[in-house]
C-alpha cells in the first residue's frame, strides 16, 4: 500500500465534504484527503496534483460532475473517478459510467460500499502506475539496449573496415612481385588499419649465419610519401633493429619521439617467418593512442604474419629464379665456336614474367668438318627445366660427335629423354663446303632462311617432339643454302607474343629479318629482337641462334679454338679447306696441315692453368709463301729428356722457317712454307 | 673420336687395321687397344695403317713404345703403310721406319714375319 495516496473529494454539500474525509480518516488513516467545493476548484487542484482517486458529486452548481469527469479524463486519464449520484438517478449513473467513471455511489451513501469501491479504485490506480513504471523501465531498457547495439554496430563496422583493409592488403601483398612492392603494400595497410600519421615496413636483408655484430641492411617502405621523405634512414634502421629482440608488439614512448615530431604513440610489430627467422618489422606512429589498441595489435600482428609469409615466398621465388637463370646461362654455350666461312651468333633473353624456361641452343664443330646446330625447348619451367635442358644438350653433343646423321642422333636422344619430359628440338648438320643442311625438326618452329638478296623462307618438315613416343624414328630433311644466306633458329618466345597468333608472329619474323638481310648478323638479330618483341619485355624466354655461310676469304684465315685435344681435327679440316681454296697442291697441303697440327698439339699440351684457355691459328698467303702463326697462353716446356720431341722435328722438316717465341704471356710459333701453286708448279 | 680398329688373325699373328685420324685426342686409346692384343703373347703384331688419313707425332710415340715393349719380349712389330699414303712422310721424318719395318701391304708384312721366324 502506498502510504501517501492522495484522494480528492468534490462536493458542493459542505456537510458531506466534511463527513466523507472524516470517514476516510477513520477507515483509511494513511491517506491524504483534499477537498474542493466546485468543479472549477477541483480542476485547479487536479492540474497540480496527480491524485490516486477522485470522488465527485454529480449535481453541483456551475460545471456539474459529468463535465468535471470529462475534464478529468482529458487531464488525468489514468485517475479513477467515483461519482456520487442521487437516489434513483440511474440514468445519470449509467451516463457517468459511459463517461469513464470508475464507479458510482448512490445517496444515501453506503459507507461500506464507498470504502470498498474507493479501495478498489486505489488498487487499480496503483496497478496502473506499476504498469506505467514497468513500461517506462522497459522503454529505458530498450533505449539502453538500442544504444548498446548502435555502439556495437559501430565497432563491428570499424572492425569490418579493418578486416577489409587486411583482406585487400593480403591480396596486394601476395600478388606483389618483389620485396619493395610487398613493403609498400604492408606500410599502406598498416597506416590505414591504425589510422596512423605514418607507417614504416622494413625487411631485414641480413644473411643467415652472420654474427651478432654484423650490421643489418634494411629495405624499407614508408607512407605517406611526403612524410616518408623526412624520415631518417639511420633512425628507422635503429628502431627496426631494436624490434629484432622482441617476440610481439611493443610500444615505446622513446620510439615515438624518434620516429617523428608530434607523435606520442607507436606500435612496433616484428615479422617472423614460419621457421622463426626474423624477416623485418612494421612500425606505426600516431599523435594520440587509439582506444582500440589491443585490437590494433592483433590486426597489425595478422598483417605482419601475412607479410612475413609473402616476403619469404618472394625471397624463395627469387632464389629459385636466380638458381634457374644461373643454371640456364651456365648450360648455354659461353662462346660460339669460330668456324671459318661461317658467322655464328646467339642471344638468350630470360622471360620477364613466368620464370626461367627450358630454352636452349648449341653450336659445335663436328669431326667431319661439318657444324652441328641445335635449338630446343623443354616443356616446363624453373630449375627442373634448366636441368633437363642441360642433360639434353650434353647428350646431343655426345651423340652428334659420334658422327651419326641427324635422324639417328634424334632417335638416340629421344630414347635418352627422361620419362615425363617433353621437348622440342631442331638439330641440323651443316656442311660449309657443299652448303648442304641436313636436319630433323621434332615439333620445333621452322628455321628461317634469309637469302643474300633479302628473300625469306621457312624450312619445312617435322615430326613428334622428344619424349612423346619411346621408339620414334625421324624423317631427315635436306636443304642447300645459297652462299651468303642467313639461317635463323629460335624458340617460341620470339613468335608467340600475347594477342597475336603464331602465324602472325612467323610472318612478322620473316618480314623483319628480310628487311635487314644486308647488315651484320649481330645487327640482324638485334633488329629482329627489337622489332618482333616490339620493345616490350618478352613474357616467355627467347633464344635465337643465327648462322651465315660466307665464301672463304682466300687471303687470310683466323680461328681460335679451345685448348683441348678435340680442337685439332677442326683445325686440320679448316686448314685443308682454306689451303685447297687457295689452290695449294695436295701433298703440300698435307705437310702444312701436319706441321700446324704439331704446333697446335704442343700449344694444347702446354695450356695448363686457365680452364678456358684457347689456341689461335692464323694463316695467310704472302706472295708464294704460306705463313702460319700459332699462339697459346701457356708456357713453353722443354720436352721430356727421355722423349724425343718429334713435334719440333716434324715442324722443322716440313716447313722452311720455324720460329719459336716464348714469353710470360704465352708461346708463339711462326712457320713459313714456300708453295708452288698449281698454276706455276 | 676413336679410330675404328679391326682385328683379324693371320696364322696366330693379330692384324690390327686402323681407320681414320690418329692424333693427340685418341693416341692413348690406340695405345691401350694395341697393347691389349699382346696379352696372349703372340709371335708378333701387324698394325695396318692403310686406312689412316692422318698420323701425327703422338701416334709415332705410341708405335715406338709398342716396339720397345715387343722387342724386350722378342716379339715382332710390323707396320703396313702403302707408298701412296701421305702419312708415310711423318714415319720417315721421325725415323720410325728405322726402328719398325714398314711394308706396303698386309700380305707383305705377313710374308716378312714368316721369314723372320
Amino acid at each position: 500500500m502506498t502510504p501517501d495516496a492522495r484522494i480528492l473529494i468534490v462536493d458542493d454539500d459542505q456537510a458531506l465534504l466534511q463527513a466523507l474525509p472524516e470517514t476516510l480518516r477513520l477507515r483509511m488513516p494513511d491517506k491524504v484527503v483534499d477537498t474542493a467545493d466546485s468543479a472549477a476548484a477541483a480542476l485547479d487542484l487536479i492540474r497540480s496534483v496527480d491524485y490516486d482517486a477522485i470522488v465527485s458529486d454529480i449535481k453541483m452548481p456551475g460545471d456539474d460532475g459529468l463535465t468535471l469527469l470529462g475534464r478529468i479524463r482529458e487531464i488525468r486519464p489514468d485517475t479513477p473517478t467515483l461519482v456520487i449520484t442521487g437516489h434513483g438517478e440511474h440514468d445519470l449513473a449509467i451516463q457517468s459510467l459511459r463517461g469513464g467513471a470508475f464507479d458510482y455511489i448512490q445517496k444515501p451513501i453506503d459507507r461500506e460500499y464507498f470504502i470498498a469501491s474507493l479501495d478498489r479504485a486505489l488498487q487499480v490506480r496503483r496497478l496502473r502506475r506499476q504498469v506505467v513504471q514497468q513500461q517506462q523501465a522497459l522503454e529505458r531498457h530498450a533505449l539502453a539496449l538500442e544504444q548498446r547495439v548502435e555502439a556495437r554496430t559501430q565497432e563491428l563496422r570499424q572492425t569490418a573496415g579493418r578486416l577489409r583493409i587486411l583482406a585487400e592488403s593480403s591480396a596486394a601483398i601476395h600478388s606483389a612481385r618483389d620485396v619493395g612492392q610487398i613493403l609498400q603494400s604492408v606500410a599502406g595497410a598498416a597506416r590505414r588499419l591504425s589510422d596512423a600519421t605514418l607507417a614504416v615496413a622494413g625487411c631485414s636483408q641480413q644473411r643467415q649465419g652472420s654474427g651478432a655484430a654484423a650490421s643489418t641492411a634494411w629495405q624499407t617502405a614508408a607512407t605517406p610519401p611526403d612524410v616518408a621523405r623526412l624520415l631518417d634512414d639511420e633512425r628507422i634502421a635503429h628502431l627496426l633493429t631494436a624490434s629484432t629482440s622482441r617476440a610481439g608488439a611493443s610500444h615505446e614512448p622513446e620510439s615515438a619521439q624518434a620516429l617523428g615530431p608530434g607523435l606520442s604513440w607507436t606500435l612496433t610489430v616484428p615479422m617472423w617467418s614460419r621457421d622463426g627467422d626474423f624477416r623485418g618489422a612494421i612500425i606505426v606512429g600516431r599523435r594520440h593512442p587509439p582506444r582500440w589498441a589491443k585490437d590494433l595489435e592483433i590486426q597489425v600482428g595478422a598483417l605482419a604474419r601475412q607479410a612475413a609469409v609473402a616476403l619469404e615466398n618472394t625471397l624463395l621465388y627469387h632464389r629459385e629464379r636466380e638458381i634457374a637463370e644461373t643454371l640456364q646461362r651456365s648450360l648455354l654455350p659461353g662462346e660460339l665456336p669460330e668456324i671459318p666461312g661461317l658467322v655464328l651468333d646467339a642471344r638468350y633473353l630470360p622471360g620477364g614474367r613466368e620464370g626461367i624456361g627450358g630454352d636452349w641452343y648449341d653450336a659445335f664443330p663436328l669431326p667431319s668438318g661439318h657444324v652441328g646446330l641445335a635449338m630446343g625447348d623443354v616443356a616446363g619451367r624453373g630449375v627442373w627445366a634448366a636441368a633437363i635442358m642441360g642433360q639434353l644438350r650434353n647428350a646431343l653433343r655426345a651423340f652428334a660427335l659420334e658422327g651419326d646423321p641427324p635422324a639417328v642422333v634424334a632417335s638416340r636422344l629421344n630414347r635418352f629423354t627422361p620419362p615425363g619430359t617433353m621437348a622440342t628440338l631442331l638439330y641440323m648438320v651443316f656442311d660449309p663446303e657443299t652448303m648442304e643442311a641436313r636436319y630433323v625438326n621434332l615439333g620445333h618452329l621452322p628455321p628461317l632462311i634469309v637469302s643474300p638478296h633479302g628473300a625469306s623462307s621457312f624450312l619445312e618438315g617435322g615430326g613428334l617432339p622428344l619424349g612423346v613416343r619411346r621408339w620414334s624414328s625421324y624423317q631427315e630433311q635436306t636443304a642447300v643454302l645459297v652462299p651468303g644466306s642467313t639461317l635463323v633458329l629460335y624458340t617460341d618466345g620470339l613468335v608467340e607474343t600475347r594477342g597475336s597468333s603464331i602465324d602472325e608472329g612467323l610472318n612478322r619474323l620473316a618480314q623483319t629479318a628480310a628487311g635487314k638481310f644486308s647488315g651484320s648478323i649481330a645487327g640482324l638479330m638485334d633488329h629482329v629482337l627489337a622489332q618482333v618483341l616490339r620493345g616490350a619485355n618478352a613474357e616467355d624466354d627467347v633464344a635465337i641462334l643465327a648462322m651465315r655461310a660466307l665464301p672463304m676469304d682466300v687471303g687470310r684465315l683466323a680461328i681460335r679454338l679451345p685448348a683441348i685435344p678435340s680442337s685439332l681435327s677442326q683445325l686440320r679440316q679448316t686448314l685443308r679447306l682454306w689451303l685447297a681454296a687457295a689452290g695449294i697442291r695436295d701433298d703440300i697441303v698435307y705437310e702444312i696441315v701436319t706441321a700446324s697440327n704439331e704446333a697446335g698439339a704442343n700449344a694444347i699440351e702446354h695450356a695448363y692453368g686457365p680452364e678456358d684457355a684457347t689456341v689461335s691459328f692464323e694463316a695467310g698467303l704472302v706472295d708464294d709463301r704460306v705463313v702460319v702463326t700459332v699462339r697459346d697462353t701457356g708456357r713453353w716446356r722443354e720436352p721430356h729428356p727421355l722423349r724425343r720431341s718429334f713435334g719440333i722435328t716434324v715442324m722443322r722438316a716440313l716447313m722452311d722457317v720455324v720460329n719459336l717465341k716464348s714469353g710470360p704471356e704465352g708461346t708463339t710459333v711462326e712457320m713459313e712454307r714456300r708453295v708452288p701453286t698449281r698454276g706455276n708448279s | 673420336m676413336i679410330p675404328a680398329i679391326r682385328i683379324q688373325d693371320h696364322e696366330g699373328v693379330p692384324v690390327a687395321s686402323l681407320e681414320g685420324e690418329v692424333d693427340i685426342a685418341n693416341a692413348s686409346d690406340v695405345r691401350d687397344q694395341l697393347l691389349a692384343l699382346l696379352s696372349h703373347r703372340p709371335l708378333g703384331l701387324i698394325v695396318d695403317l692403310s686406312g689412316v688419313t692422318f698420323f701425327d707425332s703422338r701416334g709415332v710415340h705410341v708405335m715406338l713404345e709398342l716396339a720397345e715393349r715387343m722387342h724386350a719380349r722378342n716379339q715382332q712389330l710390323r707396320l703396313v703403310v702403302p707408298d701412296t699414303n701421305m702419312i708415310k712422310r711423318v714415319l720417315q721424318l721421325t725415323h720410325l721406319d728405322s726402328i719398325v719395318p714398314l711394308d706396303a701391304s698386309v700380305e707383305d708384312a705377313a710374308a716378312q714375319m714368316e721369314l723372320q721366324r
